[in-house]
C-alpha cells in the first residue's frame, strides 16, 4: 500500500511539477535579465524533489515512521525553499529600492550638484565679465543664472532630507554671493562703486564661493559616493541572487533527472507489473484447468467407484456430491439432499429406538466439537438389512467418518455404504462349512470306539428325558433331579471329549433342569423342555452323520492305533498286575501261576480280535447289500477265542474285504430267488477262526448260490488267461479267480482305502506263509454253481488263544 | 472435593454413570435434578466437569446449565449433556449456555473416559 500512495505522491508531484514548471519557465528571467525582475513565486521543484526523495525511500521502508519521516524532509525542504525563496524575494525587493532610489535621489541630485557646480563657476565669470565688459545685462543673467542654481540646490535639499543642513547652508551661502555679486555689479555698473572697491569685494565673495563651491563639490563626492555604493550594493545582491537562480536551476535539473529516472523506473515497474499479471493470469490459468482437471478425476472416481460414499451436512441431509454407486445400492437416483433418514434408513430392519438413537447421534455430532464424535459414535449403526421395493432384502454395511475442520468441528461426515449381501451369504456358508471341519476335528480326536459308545450313550439319554418327560403330568423333584443328571452326563462326556459344538446346547439343556431344581423357573413347560432336547438330539445326529458317513468310522472301531502303541486292555493288566501284587511270593505254585498270568497278557499285547479288525468290512456289507438290492446279510466270526497279531491284521482286512463282498456279490442270492430256493431272505455268512497245529487257520462259508464255476470259465476265456477250448476241473477252475487280471476291479472302500487284486492278496498271504484254498462242498450241482468255503492258513505264530 | 458433578433424575443412570467413572478412579458427585445440581455445585465450586441429563423435573439441564454461567457465574466448569433427543433449538441453546458436548443416551463408558479425564485435568 505505501508503494501504491507513494507512487500517487509521485505522479501528483510530476503533475504538479509540471504545472509549476511551466508556470516557473515562463516566469523565470534569462540572466541577462535578472534586473529587471527575479526569479518569482514557487519552483516547486523543491516540492517534487522532497517527494522524490522520499519515493528513493519509501520501497525500503514500509513502515507510518518512514510516512513521518518523509513527511518530515518533505517539511524541512519546502522551509528551507520557502526561507531561500524569501530571503531572494526580500533581496529583490531591497535592490529594487535602491535602484528606484538610484533614479530618483541620485541621479537628479549629482546632476543638480554639477549642473550647480557649473553654474557656480560660470556665474563667478560671468559677474567678472559683465564688471570688465561694463555688461550690466551680463549681470542680470548671472544672477538669474545664480538664482537657477538656488534653485537647484533647494530641490536638491528637498530630495535629500538628510542632508538639507548643508545644502541649505551652501545655498545659503551662494544666495548671499549671488545676490551680494549682483549687487556690487549692480553697484559698479551703475557708477556707485569703484573699480577699486568692487574688485577686493569680488575678490572676497568669489573666495567665499570657491568655498561654497568646494563644499558642494565634496557634498557632491559624497553623494556619488553613497550612489555609487549602492550601486555595488544592488550589483552584488543581484549578483548573489543570480547564482542562488542559477543553484535552484541546477537543481531543478537535478531534480528534473530524478523524476525523469523515477518516472522510467516507474514505467518500468508497471511493465514488469503488467508482465507479471499476465504471468499470474497464466498460472491462474493453468491451476483452474488442473483444478478441473482434479475435480475431474475425483468426479470419474465418484462415478465409477463400487463403493457407496456420502457426506451428510448440517441438517442431516446428504450432500450431492455422491458416488454414482450409491444409486446402484438404494436402487433410485434421487439421493441428493434428501435426509440421512428417509434414503438410508428406511425400510430397515432395525429398530424404532435404534433409528431414533442413529438420527439423534448424527444430529448430535455434526456442526459440534469433535468430541462429540467420539461420545457418539458408537451408537452409529454399522450393519443392518434393507428391503427394496420388489421384496427383496440387502444386507448393507456402513463405514462413518467425521470431517473436522481446522476449529476441530465436526463439518461433515461421510459415510461408506458397502452391499455385504453376497459376502454375507458367502460367510454363512463358510461358518457352516467351519463348523463341519470344526466338528469333524473334534470327533477324530475321539477314538472310534469311545464315539460310538459317546454317541450311543447320549442319545440314549436324551431319548430317555423324553419319554420322561412326555410321560410327566407335572414336575416332581424325582423327575426334575433324573432330567438333570442325564443331561448333565451328557454334558459331561461331550466336555471330556472336547464335542465344543455341542457343549453349549447340552449346557442350555441342563441348566433349564438346573433352575427347575432350585425352584428359580417355576413353570413347567413340557413343549418348551421337548423343543430343547430336540435340538441337542439334532446335533447329535448331526455328529453321528459326520462321523459315519463323511468320515466312514462307523462302528465300534479297531481297539488302538497300531503304529507305535500297544493297546492292552485296561482291566486285564490291572487284573494282572493286582494279581502279581497279591501273590504268595513264598508260594511257588501261586508264582508260577501268577507267571503264567501275566504271560498271557503278555502275549495278547499287540493282538486284536478278528471282530474288531474286520469290523469296517463287516459294517460296509450291508450297504452294499442293499446297493445290490439283497438283504444284508449276517457275519457270524467264530473266533474261538483266538487273537491275530496287528501284523496280519491288514492282511486280513484285505483279503476278507475281497472275500466278504464276493460273497455278498456273487454268493448271497436276491431275496427272490433265495425265497425260490427256500431260504431265508437273510444271507448267512461264516467265518471260523481256530489254530491247528502250526496254522492259523479261517474258514470262510456262506449259504448263498456257490462259486459260479462256469461263469469263471467264460470269464478267463474272455480274459484270455485260458484257451477256450482247455477243459478244467473245478477245482482248476476254483483256482482262476486267483490269477492276476481276472478281476480288474479294484476294491475301494472308506475305510480300507484302495484294495489290490485278489491275486495280490493270495501274493500277500503267500509271502507270510499263508495260503488258500477252495474247498469244495458236496458235490457239483449242474447249474455251473458249487457249494464251497474258503480254507486259509496262516502261521500259527500270526495268532495266541486267549 | 468432587471433580465431576453427575446430574439425572433416574436413580438407574446415576448409578451407572457414576459408578463407571469411580471405578475409573475419578471423583463423583450426583444430583437429581437441575435445581439439586445448582446448589450442589454452589456449593463445590472445585467441579471441573457437569454430566447432565436434558429432561429433569424442577429444572430441566439446559436450564440449569444457563444459570450456572449466568447466576453462578461460573464460565469454567466444562458441562456435557445426556440427550435422547436433539433438535436445533436444544443445540442453540447450549451453544448460548456454553455446553462442551452431547451424549447421545445410551451412555457408553468407554467413548466417553478419555475425553472425560482430560475434561477433569484441564
Amino acid at each position: 500500500m505505501d508503494r501504491d500512495s507513494n507512487r500517487a505522491a509521485v505522479t501528483r508531484a510530476g503533475r504538479s511539477k509540471g504545472r509549476h514548471r511551466a508556470a516557473s519557465e515562463a516566469d523565470r528571467p534569462s540572466s541577462q535579465a535578472f534586473m529587471a525582475s527575479g526569479p518569482d513565486g514557487h519552483p516547486p521543484a523543491n516540492t517534487g524533489e522532497s517527494a522524490m526523495n522520499a519515493n528513493k525511500l519509501s520501497p525500503s521502508a514500509q513502515s507510518a515512521t518512514s510516512m513521518t519521516r518523509i513527511i518530515a524532509m518533505v517539511g524541512i525542504a519546502i522551509f528551507f525553499f520557502l526561507a531561500i525563496s524569501t530571503y531572494q524575494l526580500v533581496k529583490s525587493i531591497e535592490s529594487r529600492e535602491s535602484l528606484k532610489n538610484v533614479e530618483k535621489l541620485y541621479f537628479p541630485v549629482l546632476i543638480k550638484a554639477d549642473s550647480s557646480v557649473a553654474i557656480m563657476d560660470k556665474v563667478s565669470d560671468e559677474y567678472v565679465k559683465a564688471v570688465m565688459t561694463a555688461a550690466g545685462e551680463k549681470g542680470v543673467a548671472a544672477h538669474a543664472l545664480g538664482v537657477e542654481a538656488v534653485h537647484n540646490l533647494e530641490e536638491m535639499a528637498k530630495l535629500f532630507p538628510g542632508n538639507s543642513k548643508d545644502l541649505d547652508q551652501i545655498r545659503a551661502q551662494f544666495q548671499s554671493y549671488n545676490d551680494e555679486a549682483a549687487k556690487l555689479d549692480d553697484d559698479y555698473l551703475n557708477h556707485r562703486t569703484v573699480l577699486r572697491d568692487w574688485l577686493p569685494r569680488i575678490q572676497e565673495l568669489n573666495a567665499n564661493l570657491a568655498k561654497t563651491r568646494d563644499a558642494l563639490k565634496s557634498f557632491r563626492a559624497r553623494c556619488y559616493e553613497e550612489f555609487s555604493r549602492t550601486l555595488d550594493k544592488t550589483r552584488s545582491a543581484m549578483q548573489s541572487n543570480l547564482y542562488l537562480s542559477l543553484a535552484l536551476g541546477m537543481m531543478n535539473l537535478c531534480f528534473m533527472g530524478v523524476l525523469v529516472y523515477f518516472i522510467r523506473n516507474n514505467l518500468r515497474m508497471m511493465a514488469l507489473v503488467a508482465d507479471q499479471n499476465m504471468n499470474l493470469e497464466k498460472r491462474v490459468a493453468e491451476r483452474t484447468e488442473q483444478l478441473a482437471q482434479k475435480t475431474n478425476d475425483i468426479q470419474t472416481m465418484l462415478q465409477n467407484m463400487p463403493q457407496g460414499v456420502l457426506t451428510i451436512v448440517a441438517g442431516s441431509h446428504i450432500h450431492p456430491e455422491y458416488s454414482a454407486y450409491l444409486e446402484t445400492i438404494f436402487e433410485t437416483t434421487s439421493i441428493a439432499e434428501r435426509g440421512l433418514m428417509d434414503l438410508v434408513f428406511s425400510n430397515t430392519n432395525l429398530g424404532a429406538d435404534t433409528l431414533s438413537t442413529v438420527e439423534v447421534s448424527v444430529a448430535s455430532v455434526l456442526g459440534e466439537d469433535e468430541m462429540n464424535y467420539e461420545f457418539n459414535s458408537h451408537l452409529l449403526v454399522t450393519e443392518f438389512n434393507i428391503r427394496m421395493e420388489d421384496g427383496r432384502t440387502k444386507s448393507l454395511e456402513l463405514s462413518w467418518s467425521p470431517i473436522v475442520n481446522e476449529a476441530g468441528v465436526v463439518e461433515k461426515l461421510m459415510v461408506c455404504v458397502r452391499d455385504v449381501t453376497e459376502l454375507k451369504r458367502l460367510a454363512s456358508e463358510a461358518s457352516t462349512q467351519k463348523r463341519e471341519l470344526e466338528m469333524i476335528g473334534e470327533i477324530l480326536s475321539v477314538s472310534q470306539e469311545k464315539f460310538q459308545d459317546f454317541m450311543q450313550t447320549s442319545m440314549a439319554f436324551v431319548d430317555e428325558n423324553r419319554t420322561l418327560t412326555e410321560a410327566a403330568s407335572g414336575p416332581t423333584a424325582e423327575l426334575i433331579t433324573q432330567l438333570f443328571r442325564n443331561m448333565h452326563t451328557v454334558k459331561g462326556n461331550a466336555r471330556t471329549y472336547g464335542l465344543g459344538n455341542l457343549t453349549n446346547t447340552v449346557h442350555e439343556a441342563e441348566q433349564t433342569y438346573d433352575d427347575l431344581r432350585k425352584g428359580q423357573a417355576t413353570e413347567w413347560e413340557p413343549k418348551m423342555l421337548l423343543e430343547q432336547l430336540d435340538q441337542v438330539r439334532g446335533l447329535l445326529d448331526e455328529y453321528a452323520k459326520i462321523n459315519d458317513t463323511k468320515l466312514g468310522r462307523k462302528g465300534p472301531g479297531r481297539r488302538g492305533n497300531v503304529e507305535k502303541f500297544l493297546m492292552v486292555d485296561k482291566s486285564q493288566v490291572a487284573q494282572t498286575l493286582q494279581a502279581m501284587q497279591g501273590v504268595d511270593m513264598d508260594n511257588v505254585d501261586a508264582m508260577r501261576a501268577a507267571l503264567v498270568e501275566t504271560q498271557k497278557l503278555l502275549r495278547r499285547i499287540g493282538t486284536e480280535r478278528l471282530q474288531d479288525v474286520l469290523a469296517g468290512v463287516t459294517e460296509s456289507l450291508p450297504s452294499l447289500a442293499r446297493e445290490l438290492g439283497k438283504e444284508p446279510p449276517v457275519v457270524a466270526i467264530h473266533d474261538n477265542g483266538v487273537l491275530v497279531r496287528t501284523q496280519i491284521s491288514g492282511l486280513l482286512k484285505n483279503l476278507f474285504t475281497h472275500l466278504l463282498r464276493n460273497a455278498v456279490d456273487h454268493g448271497i442270492e436276491a431275496p427272490a430267488a433265495r425265497a425260490a430256493a427256500g431260504k431265508p431272505g437273510v444271507g448267512r455268512i461264516e467265518l471260523d477262526v481256530e489254530i491247528a497245529g502250526d496254522d492259523l487257520r479261517f474258514v470262510l462259508r456262506d449259504d448263498g448260490q456257490g462259486m459260479a464255476l462256469d461263469r469263471i470259465r467264460q470269464i478267463a476265456a474272455d480274459r484270455g488267461l485260458v484257451e477256450a477250448s482247455t477243459i478244467l476241473s473245478d477245482e482248476e477252475t476254483a483256482q482262476l479267480v486267483f490269477l492276476p487280471g481276472f478281476s480288474t476291479a479294484e476294491v475301494v472302500t472308506e475305510v480300507s482305502g484302495r484294495g489290490v487284486g485278489m491275486d495280490a492278496v493270495k501274493g500277500f498271504l503267500e509271502r507270510e506263509g499263508g495260503r488258500i484254498d477252495v474247498r469244495f462242498l458236496g458235490a457239483s450241482t449242474g447249474s455251473g454253481h458249487r457249494l464251497f468255503e474258503f480254507v486259509i492258513a496262516l502261521p500259527a505264530t500270526f495268532a495266541v488263544s486267549n | 472435593m468432587a471433580q465431576i458433578l453427575v446430574v439425572d433424575d433416574s436413580s438407574t443412570v446415576r448409578d451407572e454413570v457414576a459408578g463407571f467413572l469411580k471405578r475409573n478412579g475419578l471423583d463423583v458427585a450426583t444430583a437429581v435434578d437441575g435445581k439439586d445440581g445448582l446448589s450442589k455445585l454452589r456449593m463445590d465450586p472445585k467441579v471441573k466437569l457437569v454430566v447432565s441429563d436434558v429432561n429433569m423435573p424442577n429444572m430441566d439441564g439446559l436450564t440449569m446449565a444457563e444459570k450456572i454461567r449466568g447466576e453462578l457465574g461460573n464460565k469454567t466448569v466444562n458441562i456435557v449433556m445426556l440427550t435422547t433427543e436433539n433438535n436445533p433449538n436444544m443445540k442453540e441453546r447450549g451453544k448460548a449456555a456454553g455446553i462442551k458436548g452431547w451424549i447421545v443416551k445410551p451412555f457408553k463408558g468407554d467413548a466417553v473416559l478419555a475425553t472425560f479425564k482430560k475434561l477433569v485435568e484441564a
